[in-house]
């Protein structure tokens, strides 16, 4: 059985039909070609599905897509706006924090939700915020300082 | 040459936009319209015969379009069946649990599913060899019907060989043995001041790409697939579905797509074939995308290795001898390289010994089939003779760092196989150690007030440079700009530093470059991205490429410009003559003029073809701080530094980043990471959550040095980076850990039981 | 994943009712342990009851007592500061568990009917005297958390049942609560050995009431009650942590896994007790809590 589904994804108001299987997930991304968020282990230990959910990091790999109804969500397609980088896709480009790319998307929308509920993390709270997102390439070494980085332009601006 | 200006400059990423934005197309972003779901049936026991695969039921239920087993499998002459490629379909034996034994291709996920339990397999269970030590037994059941073994034992040290390494009752599971020995191990020994003797265990460890395995295939003719595929190399990836299924290469269209980590991994690909055969059987694209319980169950996890080994030096800390045994677990089936023979050279190759003896073994066991692992097996080498070098320095009482140096084996000492040994930076990556912050300070107090226990510790490693042949094209476009296609994966930056080669080699900026991937189909040959070669020996092509390309427009300028090509100067805008730079022709205007009908000029294009043979062995040197737990046994890395010789920086913030990646592996590798099998060689642990790769808690920032020292042939004197980060670090881990703890701990993971257990007295559980 | 059918009530009663119904129908609160035993098909599933609608599994109320609908995530609990000044171990162990991403997603409901041994809201809740509201179609029962594990996976609700919402007493003054768990990584773990204890003192700083418990020490989460009573009376001394500590670790009743073995199991329960008191020490000391 099929079930209508409401919800706005990336401010983009959505409806279409999906079946109760169906995670959040396969919906952004084969229904809604929002490839950007990624399948890395399908139990939400790898942190490559993470997208917001009202605001909030979820893993998309363990949410039912019916269960998105009326609620907002963000993929790291909804994080350019105007065109524009947001400053943590800025600070990762110009500090090497992207390698393979993979968990790059994850990353973002982690540190995007740190940032926004706190503008000020201290180191810690930046790997607290991102141990949910793992990385093999770059020892998060980068991806930290790239965090940092950006919340010093968040604040000047 | 004109002046440098693109190497060495710490430029972004050339393909950063698109990664973070989420544009960038992983193998599983493909969708092509009426894509079938592929899934896997995989065995469940970890050795057994097939008596039957009943598929019917399977095949009945709607929606299912396709099911295979090794009966689809084309007979091919290339049949191996002792090689790991050929086992993607079980073929009557399944030897280790995970080998998949069908497969699947259906409308969707749950169906594909549901197929995959309506499928009967009867199996005879055999019994299970699962410890590398009852393998070797004469009386072992055989790991396999098929007697893997080597015939020739081949290897660079015959002179040395023993090859009565009684034969007779070697058992099948056997396939590779090989003792390496030089000068009187027993008079070395007897003149020794000190000997230390330990066992090292080293677990099966995984690569842990964060993506899965995926590949999409399509019959788009009716002899002709298209194959999209995150694999490390396209050529290696194409060669696997030419040997394993018998289509020749032009009938193979193999586009690589970004890759989301391999750490050699996803060489070959392992489950192209499937996805192949299934697309052909349903008419249709299939997509097959590994589990992650299916990354550790069924794809090439990493040797483990037991090693037990013993050095002696004199009082003054010169080494003596080297004596010891390698067993490697490679589980199912023979790993690419002989593991052991591996670990004896790099064991041989970093310090300067009397005499040694290493005994050598590969073995099989009923478990997932090995494979590389970034730098493979050198860091069980390294863990192994840097416990000991560190435990030496302790016993003698002199600074750990110092006895490497005095012990190092430099250019033209003689190596194992008595070649003299080409030039190499371990001295200087040591050197740079030694001035650092963390050497020069004084160690930290053992018992602190918040009473936990500190130490330091350092480690060494190196690995032997990947010298391949390579090939690239250079093109003046249209616009101008320089276009490289080139067939390489961009494994870990590699794209934009050989941006930056391209444009050094033209005397452009980077800016006016264009990098190209192009599958096998419009590029010429390309190496696998492995084994730190691909800055090495596409760089060289690239290189030669783009300097074929600047000589061709100089050549043409002056005929052009009716002057002589030494009069001539290159840059972004173009050719002009350094003494009168308004007689020009813009590039874009040399384009045109080899683009025009009837045109006085061909269009100029560059072309690299290149051997690069000449080795460059790389060093990396770590030292780690920790701070140990008495009670509990944690261990927490306080500090991590890592120097390592790269030759020449080409990109030093791409270089900084692998390093720091491969730190974090090495990490990972000494304090947590451990793929668990029960006696029926079962995984225990196949997830994320319980195989532990460090997070982002887990990790300091990770203090890089980059160390440029001369050697090799590579352009601009780079040498490869890929491999070395990963070996230091876990010496250098267990070094910090045993100077914490006041005693050694010679299996990995260090984990707090085995702290635990190690600081307590008390034995394994 | 296996297809099933998807009942999403949008009231307490409603949910009853179709769990009487459907009694094969399982709870969906997080998804964050179901999906994935969907996914591996290690379970097979009929139909999901999704609570996410049911307002009444998301109340939140702190007057005197303090009542936890089951269906509020961890993350929200580890999050609200009076549940980090009262309930200190139910906020430590909250935000224990996963990462962001899965306190965002998992419940408190969850993680207690999955009944994990290694469940870290458990023992913070043991030792804050948590009591269990289960509803039914024919009404409510309300047991002590210490009644409602059975074994692991396994709790005492029947198929009809759901856990409505916790309910915690209110927080005295000079009292504190603490949780401790040991884990190899950093980050993202599962608890090796949890401990939780919480401590009530006089204005002399004698103890007057101390409760501790244990997680993955044993198949249930469980009250260390012997080591417990070596406590009232008593001031907090080493010797005495010692004695409560080896005292705990003789309750348990761990086993061998992959994560560690019994043995070691025994002796991280000796120390994290001793660790945990000293936590709950430290807050019982500067806790005023709710005047009475």
């Amino acid at each position: 059985m099929e079930y209508k589904l409401n919800f706005s994804v990336n401010k983009q108001p959505v409806d279409l039909l999906v079946e109760p299987h169906q995670t959040l997930l396969e919906i952004l991304r084969d229904n809604l070609f929002l490839i950007g968020t990624k399948d890395g282990c399908g139990t939400g230990d790898c942190g490559s599905c993470t997208v917001l959910v009202d605001g909030e990091p979820v893993c998309a790999c363990l949410m039912l897509a019916v269960e998105a109804e009326g609620q907002e969500v963000t993929t790291v397609e909804g994080l350019v706006t105007d065109s524009e980088l947001h400053a943590v896709q800025k600070a990762l480009i110009a500090n090497g924090g992207v390698q393979c790319g993979f968990c790059t998307p994850g990353v973002l929308l982690s540190s995007v939700a740190l940032l926004t509920r706190n503008p000020q993390p201290s180191e810690v709270e930046i790997r607290e915020a991102l141990a949910g997102n793992l990385c093999r390439c770059t020892g998060y070494d980068k991806i930290v300082r790239a965090v940092q980085e950006a919340t010093k332009e968040l604040e000047h601006a | 040459m004109p002046e440098t200006r693109s190497i060495g400059q710490p430029l972004p990423r050339v393909d950063a936009m698109e990664k973070v934005r989420g544009q960038a197309i992983f193998a599983a972003d493909i969708n092509l319209p009426q894509t079938l779901v592929g899934k896997l049936l995989t065995s469940p026991h970890a050795h057994a015969e097939i008596l039957s695969i009943d598929t019917s039921k399977a095949e009945a239920l709607p929606g299912v379009r396709a099911v295979i087993t090794a009966a689809d499998i084309p007979e091919v002459d290339t049949y191996d069946p002792d090689h790991r490629l050929h086992a993607f379909l079980a073929r009557q034996f399944v030897v280790f649990a995970g080998q998949p034994v069908a497969a699947v291709a259906a409308d969707d996920l749950p169906t594909a599913e549901t197929a995959l339990e309506l499928i009967e397999v009867e199996y005879r269970p055999l019994p299970v060899v699962y410890t590398p030590q009852e393998a070797i037994l004469p009386d072992s059941p055989a790991v396999s019907r098929d007697a893997y073994r080597d015939s020739s034992a081949a290897a660079d040290t015959t002179a040395e060989t023993e090859s009565d390494v009684a034969k007779e009752e070697k058992t099948p599971n056997i396939f590779y043995q090989q003792v390496i020995k030089g000068g009187d191990v027993d008079a070395a020994f007897a003149e020794s001041d000190v000997v230390v003797e330990h066992t090292y265990t080293m677990p099966t460890v995984h690569q842990g790409y964060v993506e899965p395995h995926a590949v999409i295939a399509f019959w788009d003719r009716a002899d002709h697939v298209t194959v999209w595929e995150c694999v490390q190399g396209a050529f290696s990836g194409r060669d696997f579905i030419v040997k394993t299924l018998g289509i020749t290469p032009t009938n193979i269209t193999l586009n690589s797509t970004e890759i989301g980590g391999g750490f050699g991994g996803k060489i070959d690909g392992l489950f192209a074939p499937l996805a192949v055969l299934l697309a052909k059987k349903a008419s249709r694209p299939v997509k097959l995308i590994l589990t992650r319980r299916e990354e550790f169950t069924s794809a090439n996890p990493a040797p483990s290795t037991t090693i037990r080994l013993k050095t002696g030096a004199k009082r003054d800390g010169k080494l003596t001898a080297l004596e010891g045994e390698i067993l490697v677990d490679v589980g199912a089936f023979p790993l690419f390289l002989n593991a052991s023979f591996n670990i004896q050279w790099l064991m041989l190759h970093n310090y300067k010994f009397q005499a040694w003896r290493l005994e050598g073994q590969d073995v099989l066991t009923n478990k997932a089939s090995a494979g590389a692992f970034r730098a493979p097996v050198a860091v069980n080498a390294a863990f192994a003779i840097e416990s000991q070098l560190d435990e030496i320095a302790g016993l003698l009482d002199l600074d750990p760092l110092a006895l490497r140096l005095q012990n190092l084996l430099l250019q033209d000492d003689l190596l194992p196989n008595k070649e003299a040994q080409v030039r190499v930076g371990s001295k200087e990556v040591l050197a740079a150690l030694a001035e650092h912050s963390s050497w020069t300070s004084a160690p930290p107090t053992r018992l602190g007030d918040d009473g936990l226990l500190r130490g330091r510790g350092l480690g060494l490693g190196s690995w032997g440079s990947g010298t391949q042949t390579a090939s690239a094209i250079a093109i003046l476009e249209a616009d101008g700009k320089i276009r490289i296609v080139l067939g390489t994966v961009d494994l870990t930056g590699s794209y934009t530093s050989l941006a930056q080669i391209a444009a050094e080699a033209l005397g452009v900026s980077v800016k006016q470059l264009v990098m190209t991937k192009a599958s096998p189909d419009h590029a010429p040959f390309a190496p696998v991205s492995a084994g730190s070669s691909t800055i090495y020996s596409m760089g060289g092509a690239v290189k030669e490429a783009a300097l074929d390309l600047r000589s061709k427009i100089l050549n043409r300028a002056a005929q052009v410009l009716q002057v002589s090509e030494v009069e001539l100067a290159l840059n972004d805008e173009g050719v002009f003559v350094s003494a009168e730079p308004e007689k020009s022709r813009t590039l874009q205007a040399l384009y045109e003029m080899g683009a025009t009908w009837f045109g006085e000029y061909g269009p100029l294009i560059g072309l690299g073809s290149v051997t690069q043979r000449k080795p460059a062995p790389a060093f990396a040197g770590s030292i780690a701080e920790v701070t140990v737990d008495p009670e509990t046994g944690q261990v927490t890395l306080t500090r991590l530094v890592i120097a390592q010789d790269v030759g020449k920086a080409i990109n030093p913030l791409s270089i900084e980043g692998q390093i720091q990646g491969g730190a974090a592996q090495s990490v990972g590798m000494a304090l947590w990471e451990e793929v668990m099998y029960d006696e029926q060689g079962q995984i225990l642990n196949p997830s994320l959550l319980d195989y532990h790769m460090p997070t982002a808690m887990d990790l300091p920032m990770v203090e890089t040095i980059l160390v440029e020292a001369p050697g090799g042939d590579g352009p601009y004197g780079a040498k490869g980076v890929g491999e070395p980060p990963i070996i230091p670090s876990v010496p250098a881990v267990a070094n910090a850990v045993s100077a914490a703890i006041g005693t050694r701990t010679c299996d990995l993971p260090i984990s707090p039981e085995r702290v635990w257990r190690a600081l307590h007295g008390k034995t394994t559980s | 994943m296996n297809r099933f059918d998807y009942l999403s009530p949008r009231n307490l009663a409603e949910a009853l009712q179709m769990l009487s119904v459907r009694p094969e129908a399982i709870p969906l609160a997080g998804g964050t342990d179901i999906l994935v035993q969907m996914k591996e098909r290690s379970r097979h599933i009929e139909a999901l009851l999704s609570l996410k609608r049911v307002p009444e599994l998301h109340q939140y109320s702190l007057n005197g007592t303090l009542t936890l609908g089951s269906a509020l995530t961890v993350g929200q609990i580890a999050a609200k500061q009076e549940i980090q000044r009262d309930y200190t171990a139910l906020a430590i162990g909250s935000g224990l568990i996963g990462s962001v991403q899965i306190r965002n997603m998992a419940t408190l409901g969850g993680n207690l009917c999955n009944a994990a041994p290694s469940a870290d809201t458990a023992p913070p809740l043991l030792v804050l005297g948590a009591e269990v509201v289960i509803a039914s179609h024919q009404g409510e029962r309300v047991v002590p958390l210490e009644t409602f594990f059975l074994e692991p996976g396994r709790t005492i609700l029947q198929p009809t049942e759901l856990v409505k919402e916790i309910v915690l007493s209110k927080s005295h003054t000079r009292t504190g609560s603490f949780y401790i768990r040991h884990t190899p990584r950093a980050g993202m773990d599962i608890a090796v050995v949890g401990v939780a204890a919480a401590i009530t003192l006089n204005t002399n700083e004698i103890i007057l009431n101390a409760r501790l418990a244990l997680g993955a020490a044993a198949p249930v989460p469980m009250r260390a009650v012997q080591a417990e009573a070596l406590l009232p009376g008593h001031r907090l001394t080493d010797e005495l942590l010692r004695e409560v500590g080896k005292t705990a670790s003789q309750e348990a009743e761990p086993i061998d896994d992959l994560r560690a073995s019994a043995e070691y199991r025994r002796h991280l329960v000796n120390i994290l007790t001793q660790r945990a008191l000293r936590g709950a020490m430290a807050k019982a000391k500067s806790n005023q809590g709710y005047q009475e």
